[in-house]
C-alpha cells in the first residue's frame, strides 16, 4: 500500500533491500518452511539434592551430588553476574557524560552481586569443592563472631 | 673485449647471415633462436623434454577436488538436508508426567542425531558415577571396621582370631615321653 511520507530515497533504498532480500525470502518461505517438521525440545531441569550442611562425615555419595549441585549453580550464577555486568557497560554507553548520576543503581546491583559471587565462590581454586566453600563460610562466621566490631 | 659487435647474430649483419645461411638449408636444421627450447622427438628414442615442475599446481588440484569433493559437497548435502527437510526444534515446556529422552533437549537435529545415536546420556553417566561412589562406601565402611576389629583383638587378646597361634602338645608329649624313657635307661645302672 503506498505510504503517504515516502519520498523516492525511502523507496530508492527499499528497492535495494527487496533486490536482495526477495529471493531468499521467497525461498524460505515455498522451499524450507513447508517441507520442514514441527517438533518438541526442551530445557533440562534438574531436581535439587540435600546440600552439604545435610551430609554425613562418611557420605560420599551426598557429597559427590552436593558437589555436582554447587558446580552447576556457580555456572548459573556466573551467568546472572554476567548479564549484570553487561546491563552496566549498557547503562555506562548509553548515558554517556553523566553516567554516574544515572547509572547509580545498575551499578550498586554488580558491585552487590559481585561482592555476594566472590564470598561464595571466590579464592577457592580450580579444584575447589563444595567442602572447601563450606569450610570457607565456617571460617567466615567464626571470624566474624571474633571480630563483632566489624559490622558489612 | 668486443661489447657490441655487429656480427652478433642479434645484430643487423648476424640476422642476415642467419637467414641466408637458413635458406640455403633443408627446414628440419635451422638453427633455433637464442632461448628458445625445442620439443621435437625426431629420433624416435624417448627424450626428455625438460620443463618447468607442475608439481604445486598438481597438488592443488588433488587438494581442492579432495576438500570440496569429500568434505565440502556431501557435507554441505547433508546440512541443507537437515535444514529443509527436518529443521530445528520448537523450545515447549515439559509436558506433565513425561520424562524426555537424552537428546529431546537439543535444538539442531544435527546435535540430536549425535546425542542419540554417538554420545552417551548425561543421566547414565552421572548415576554410574554416584553408584561407583556408593560401591566404594560400602566397601570403605568395610575395611574401618575391619581396622578396628583388628585393634581390640590385638589389645584385648580375648579372641580366637588373627593373633591366635594354634598349637597342640601332640609331637611334644611324644619326645618328652622318649626322652624319659632315654634318661630312664641311662640312669639304671
Amino acid at each position: 500500500m503506498p505510504d503517504l511520507n515516502e519520498t523516492p530515497m525511502d523507496r530508492f533504498r527499499h528497492t535495494l533491500y527487496k533486490i536482495i532480500d526477495t529471493p531468499v525470502s521467497l525461498f524460505r518461505e515455498r522451499v524450507v518452511e513447508p517441507n520442514r517438521k514441527s517438533y518438541p525440545y526442551y530445557h533440562r531441569k534438574f531436581k535439587r539434592v540435600p546440600n552439604i550442611d545435610t551430609c554425613d562425615v562418611g557420605d560420599y555419595v551426598c557429597f559427590v551430588e552436593a558437589h555436582e549441585q554447587f558446580r552447576r549453580d556457580k555456572l548459573v550464577e556466573s551467568e546472572i553476574l554476567a548479564i549484570l555486568r553487561q546491563r552496566r557497560e549498557a547503562c555506562i554507553a548509553y548515558e554517556g557524560a553523566d553516567w554516574k548520576k544515572k547509572c547509580q543503581q545498575v551499578m550498586d546491583d554488580y558491585t552487590n552481586a559481585e561482592t555476594n559471587w566472590f564470598i561464595k565462590y571466590g579464592d577457592l581454586g580450580a579444584y575447589g569443592n563444595v567442602k572447601d566453600a563450606y569450610m570457607k563460610q565456617k571460617h567466615r562466621l567464626i571470624w566474624q563472631r571474633r571480630h563483632p566490631e566489624i559490622e558489612d | 673485449m668486443v661489447v657490441f659487435s655487429l656480427l652478433r647474430p642479434n645484430g643487423p649483419a648476424g640476422k642476415y647471415a642467419i637467414s641466408m645461411f637458413n635458406r640455403s638449408r633443408s627446414v628440419l636444421a635451422t638453427i633455433p633462436k637464442q632461448g628458445a627450447a625445442p620439443i621435437r622427438s625426431m629420433s624416435g628414442k624417448p627424450v626428455f623434454n625438460v620443463k618447468a615442475s607442475t608439481w604445486t599446481w598438481q597438488q592443488f588440484k588433488n587438494d581442492l577436488h579432495f576438500f570440496v569433493g569429500l568434505g565440502v559437497i556431501p557435507l554441505g548435502l547433508l546440512i541443507l538436508y537437515a535444514n529443509i527437510f527436518v529443521g530445528p526444534a520448537q523450545l515447549t515446556e515439559i509436558p506433565e508426567d513425561y520424562e524426555p529422552y537424552h537428546w529431546e533437549y537439543f535444538k539442531s537435529p544435527i546435535t540430536r542425531w549425535f546425542a542419540h545415536h554417538i554420545y552417551e546420556s548425561p543421566e547414565e553417566k552421572y548415576e554410574r558415577l554416584v553408584s561407583y561412589v556408593c560401591r566404594e562406601q560400602e566397601k570403605i565402611k568395610l575395611r574401618k571396621q575391619e581396622q578396628r576389629m583388628k585393634q581390640l583383638m590385638y589389645a584385648r587378646g580375648d579372641y580366637v582370631g588373627w593373633f591366635y597361634i594354634p598349637f597342640t602338645d601332640e609331637y611334644h608329649k611324644r619326645a618328652r615321653t622318649r626322652l624319659e624313657s632315654y634318661r630312664n635307661q641311662t640312669k639304671i645302672q
